[in-house]
């Protein structure tokens, strides 16, 4: 899966509109990016590319393409 | 993985106790919007909790379920020989609650007695040591007594745990039968993640002091003191998709039974994104997997003899059932049981009134 799929079932996801994010985008910038949503996401990576994402990795990412480059990367 | 086997012992009944006291979680208003709880409950799958009184322990709980179950069973005290009482909130620091309650439940002192300090994992280690016990004893019954009060470890305002947790004890019924088939135990442990779900202060490790009741943002910044139960929700989830569809597949090849002749999956009641998620997963129908967590919240070692009693009643009075029985949690820790519970065991959820038991000291 490419990273601009991968970024559509992630706005899905967080429950915000279609194409609403870009890679640019800050996390403390996106309300609903919250512990739920942390769990989701690991949920996400797994549930995509059978691969675990570390909580501590997670934590430090920044913007929304710092969360593909974990997924996908 | 370990691997046990004990054959000869039978569960004779499973009653489960929960304090009156009921919590909504959508009235939790004080710690989240009515929009931000719905948006809550609706990802954890929890809509109530029962919670302990003031002055209300595990043991006071647990106590009420054993004493109902001897009842309806007819055993005399005297036929109990061995009492563990599984529980990460006993009475005292020492001495050992199931020593408190064989006194409490008037059982001779010709009676084995101990605790085993687990959580998630404890119901399932509860079955393997007491019924590996119970035939060292001959010819002996066994109480086998579960549960929590986690919510007296929440700090008052920690969003990550105060929505999850509810109170609840259980006893179990075990005795010799020589018909009673094979259970298998599959347990395993990796104490890398402890600090991921602990109550840090208050042990030997970090001893109380004058700071252990200081309550401190924490890296997660909900504030909690030392005495408080932390947990990394993420790091929980992570753990359990690593360990727990191996730990299913590894007991039914040990056990010899296929996904399809388990009769219900009973697994402990962490939150229900979790569960529904791991049932995917693992490929297990939904209608072959219990949850009993809507009303209850997660009651720690207390959640699958729970969900058990609450809507297993009918599965067991109408035949055999076969249960793969799995907890996963703290510690971490991990165990299951492929396990037969024989056609007409009783079991039940009781409610205890807020003042059934006097505190003894």
């Amino acid at each position: 899966m490419d990273r601009a799929t991968f970024l559509r079932k992630f706005e899905e996801l967080i429950e915000v509109p279609s194409q609403s994010l870009t890679e640019g985008t800050e996390l403390e910038k996106v309300e609903s990016w919250d512990s739920l949503n942390v769990i989701g996401y690991i949920a996400l990576v797994d549930e995509t590319f059978q691969k675990e994402v570390d909580p501590e990795r997670i934590a430090e990412c920044k913007t929304v393409g710092n969360l593909l480059d974990l997924a996908v990367g | 993985m370990a691997v046990g086997r004990v054959s000869g012992v039978a569960v004779a009944g499973i009653y489960a106790c929960v304090p009156a006291q009921v919590v909504d979680n959508a009235s939790m208003t004080a710690l989240a919007s009515p929009a931000e709880l719905q948006k809550v409950i609706k990802g954890i799958g929890i809509e109530r909790r029962r919670v302990v009184s003031e002055g209300q322990c595990t043991s006071d709980l647990a106590q009420v379920a054993a004493e109902q179950l001897l009842a309806d069973l007819g055993w005399p005290s005297e036929s109990v020989n061995l009492i563990v009482f599984v529980s990460q909130t006993g009475d005292y620091r020492l001495p050992a609650t199931a020593c408190v309650l064989q006194e409490r439940l008037g059982l001779s002192k010709g009676c084995a007695a101990f605790d085993l300090n687990l959580g998630c994992s404890g119901y399932v280690y509860g079955l393997w040591v007491a019924s590996q016990l119970l035939n060292s004893l001959g010819g002996a019954r066994a109480l086998l007594l579960v549960g929590d009060t986690s919510t007296s470890l929440l700090a008052p305002e920690d969003r990550s745990v105060q929505f999850l947790f509810g109170d609840a004890a259980t006893a179990t019924a075990l005795e010799r039968r020589s018909d009673a088939g094979e259970t298998t135990f599959v347990l395993g442990t990796d104490g890398s993640g402890a600090s991921h779900l602990i109550v840090p202060g208050g042990g030997a490790r970090n001893k109380l002091d004058n700071q252990s009741l200081s309550r401190q943002p924490g890296r997660d910044g909900h504030p909690r003191a030392a005495v408080n139960l932390f947990m990394d929700g993420p790091q929980v989830f992570n753990f359990t998709l690593r360990e727990v569809p191996g730990l299913i597949s590894a007991l039914l090849a040990e056990a010899k039974w296929s996904m399809e002749q388990v009769d219900k999956f009973v697994f402990h009641q962490a939150n229900g994104y979790l569960l529904d998620y791991l049932r995917k997963r693992t490929k297990i129908p939904a209608e072959q997997m219990v949850l009993a967590l809507k009303d209850y919240g997660n009651t720690s070692s207390a959640s699958i003899p729970l969900a058990i009693a609450d809507r297993l009643a009918g599965d067991f009075a109408a035949g055999p059932t076969r249960l793969l029985l799995a907890g996963f949690g703290v510690g971490w820790s991990w165990a299951a049981a492929a396990i037969t519970i024989a056609q007409g065991t009783p079991t039940r959820v009781i409610e205890a009134p807020p003042s059934a038991v006097p505190r003894v000291a």
